[in-house]
């Protein structure tokens, strides 16, 4: 605690409350510009209901495919050493930075109807992934994956081979050492990771307009009403603002007692 | 290569246990190799970082500042027509840059309401601007008329010959309501009698994101103003909706009481209306009132 009796520069000082003013201003916006007589009313109107539940589900979907794809990758990334490695690493980190327009674009050529495997789809198995709730699901998880990749890769770095190995001179088989001793080591990662994935998922604006459309009831997330809205029904569109804001200090409360746990 | 591998019977008692040292991290024969943290040397890095920027300052910098600005909000389905316009207008004005804003006509006059710095603004809905009232610092002219046309890809593979075959598509792409383009595609639909379900409309904020649905995207078809198709040229194809069903759009402009320069504001609104940017409007497609 003594850390915090330390003297500060001003030069520190000044430049740091500015810092914590630009971050929170906004926010502080969102929730004096929200209609808070008419919230109730905003949120339950169908448009928004609508909305929610999509995005709820979608974001839920995203989590799962994101999960199942990405534990098993940070597993390879932690695990595995082979040629190439770091390379596929930093391809699975690409959505991370990619601006999600452009993944957007990505996903509709390769996805979308006259995609690398979206015509095959549509042509012989009748599979639309454009323009339907699949779609979203795709385009979140596609965003959300490195999220959960990075977080479960480092925890499983930080738990080590020591456990595992024990288990396995002691005769376990692999799939007994990774269920009954990996995945418990790294529980709390798991769901830090599934956690930051949802959040990044239920955010998602760029890549699900540009390839799954903005179709009332099965595409358009909350986000898209969002923007949608702010033309049309502004007093709904903050109320859903307000209501992801709430959201993500949720996610971060949820996580901080994690992030300080590392942090000291 | 296995960073634990099965170990053979001669090793099976690993190091790490039976070692009185806790000093686990050279006792350990396996260890997950090191985090790949930077794909290339730091070096290539900052090579690679200064190429992409001097890519980027090449691209963003190379009109000078010393020139002065007129930024103008246009209806989306207005850019081609006045990308046109702005070249003649920059030629007679030299060291004037024009900027074109476009956008849903709705929203850019939300933005000016919200105090956007915009000195002209051309709207999809004459009525539209000119409900802006006191934010205005002329009066609305109406320069041009635009219609409503089905656009469906190259080839029309799904055989859409009126209004009424939307209602067999998987999904047709609209304008959203508050958007001019979206409330006449509305009417117009109204007036075929045809009923497509919301499930079955993707809805973008103006003309042009509209129709990049289907020239980029999966829809089938959307109802866009004919000059959109025009401008998008071989990418889609326009199906006629006959003069009953069909919408007539009032294009409107007007100087902003915000405008910087209120006297090159008015001059670039004469361009718009005088012969030159009425050629170049019929040439894109649209309809000009009489002088």
């Amino acid at each position: 605690m003594n850390r915090r009796t330390r003297r500060v520069p001003l030069g520190i000082a000044i430049p740091a409350a500015l810092g914590l003013a630009f971050v929170v201003l906004p926010l502080v916006g969102l929730v004096t510009d929200a209609p808070w007589d008419t919230l109730v009313g905003s949120l339950t109107n169908p448009e928004a209901r609508a909305a929610l539940r999509l995005s709820l589900l979608c974001s839920a979907g995203a989590t799962v495919v994101a999960f199942g794809l990405g534990l098993p990758l940070a597993w390879v990334f932690a695990r595995l050493d082979f040629r190439g490695r770091s390379f596929a690493w930093a391809l699975v980190m690409v959505p991370m930075v990619l601006p999600p327009v452009v993944a957007g674009v990505g996903l509709l050529a390769a996805f979308g109807r006259r995609g690398l495997v979206g015509g095959f789809l549509a042509d012989h198995l009748g599979v639309y992934l454009t323009f339907s709730p699949a779609g979203v699901v795709l385009a979140e998880a596609f965003v959300a994956l490195p999220f959960l990749v990075v977080t479960v890769e480092a925890a499983l770095r930080a738990a080590g081979t020591e456990l595992e190995e024990a288990a396995r001179t002691l005769g376990a088989r692999p799939w007994t050492v990774l269920r009954r001793v990996t995945l418990p080591a790294v529980g709390p990662a798991l769901a830090a990771g599934a956690a930051l994935a949802w959040a990044r998922a239920l955010g998602e604006f760029g890549a699900t307009i540009t390839f799954a459309g903005n179709v009332s009831g099965r595409t358009r997330t909350v986000p898209l009403a969002v923007y949608l809205l702010l033309d049309r029904e502004p007093e709904v569109a903050t109320a859903l603002s307000l209501l992801m804001l709430a959201v993500s200090i949720t996610v971060l409360a949820a996580l901080r007692s994690r992030w300080l746990g590392r942090a000291q | 290569m296995r960073s634990v591998a099965p170990a053979a019977p001669a090793d099976r008692r690993s190091p790490a246990l039976v070692s009185s040292q806790p000093d686990y991290c050279h006792a350990v024969p396996h260890r997950p190799s090191p985090r790949p943290a930077a794909l290339w040397p730091p070096r290539r890095t900052a090579v690679a970082l200064l190429a992409v920027l001097t890519i980027f300052a090449i691209a963003g910098c190379a009109p000078s500042n010393d020139r002065s600005r007129l930024t103008v909000a246009i209806a989306a389905s207005l850019e081609p027509a006045f990308t046109v316009i702005v070249r003649e207008f920059e030629d007679a004005h030299p060291g004037i840059d024009v900027t074109l804003e476009p956008g849903s006509s709705t929203a850019l006059a939300a933005r000016i309401a919200d105090g956007a710095p915009y000195s002209v603004l051309a709207g999809a809905d004459a009525s539209r601007v000119a409900s802006l009232g006191a934010d205005l610092a002329g009066p609305v002219t109406v320069f041009a008329t635009n219609r409503l046309a089905i656009a469906v890809p190259p080839g029309n593979p799904r055989r859409v010959r009126g209004l009424a075959d939307l209602a067999r598509l998987r999904i047709t792409a609209l304008c959203d309501i508050a958007a001019p383009c979206g409330r006449y595609a509305d009417e117009a639909l109204t007036a075929a009698e045809v009923t497509l379900p919301e499930s079955r409309i993707t809805r973008a904020p103006d003309a042009t994101t509209t129709l990049r649905a289907v020239t980029r995207g999966d829809a089938e078809a959307a109802v866009v103003y004919v000059t959109d198709v025009r401008s998008a040229g071989p990418a889609a194809e326009a199906v006629t909706i006959p003069p009953s069903a069909n919408r007539t759009a009032r294009y409107g402009i007007a100087v902003l009481a915000g405008a910087d320069d209120p006297g090159l504001a008015r001059e670039f609104v004469t361009t718009v209306t005088d012969p030159r940017g009425r050629a170049a409007l019929t040439a894109a497609g649209f309809g000009v009132p009489g002088p």
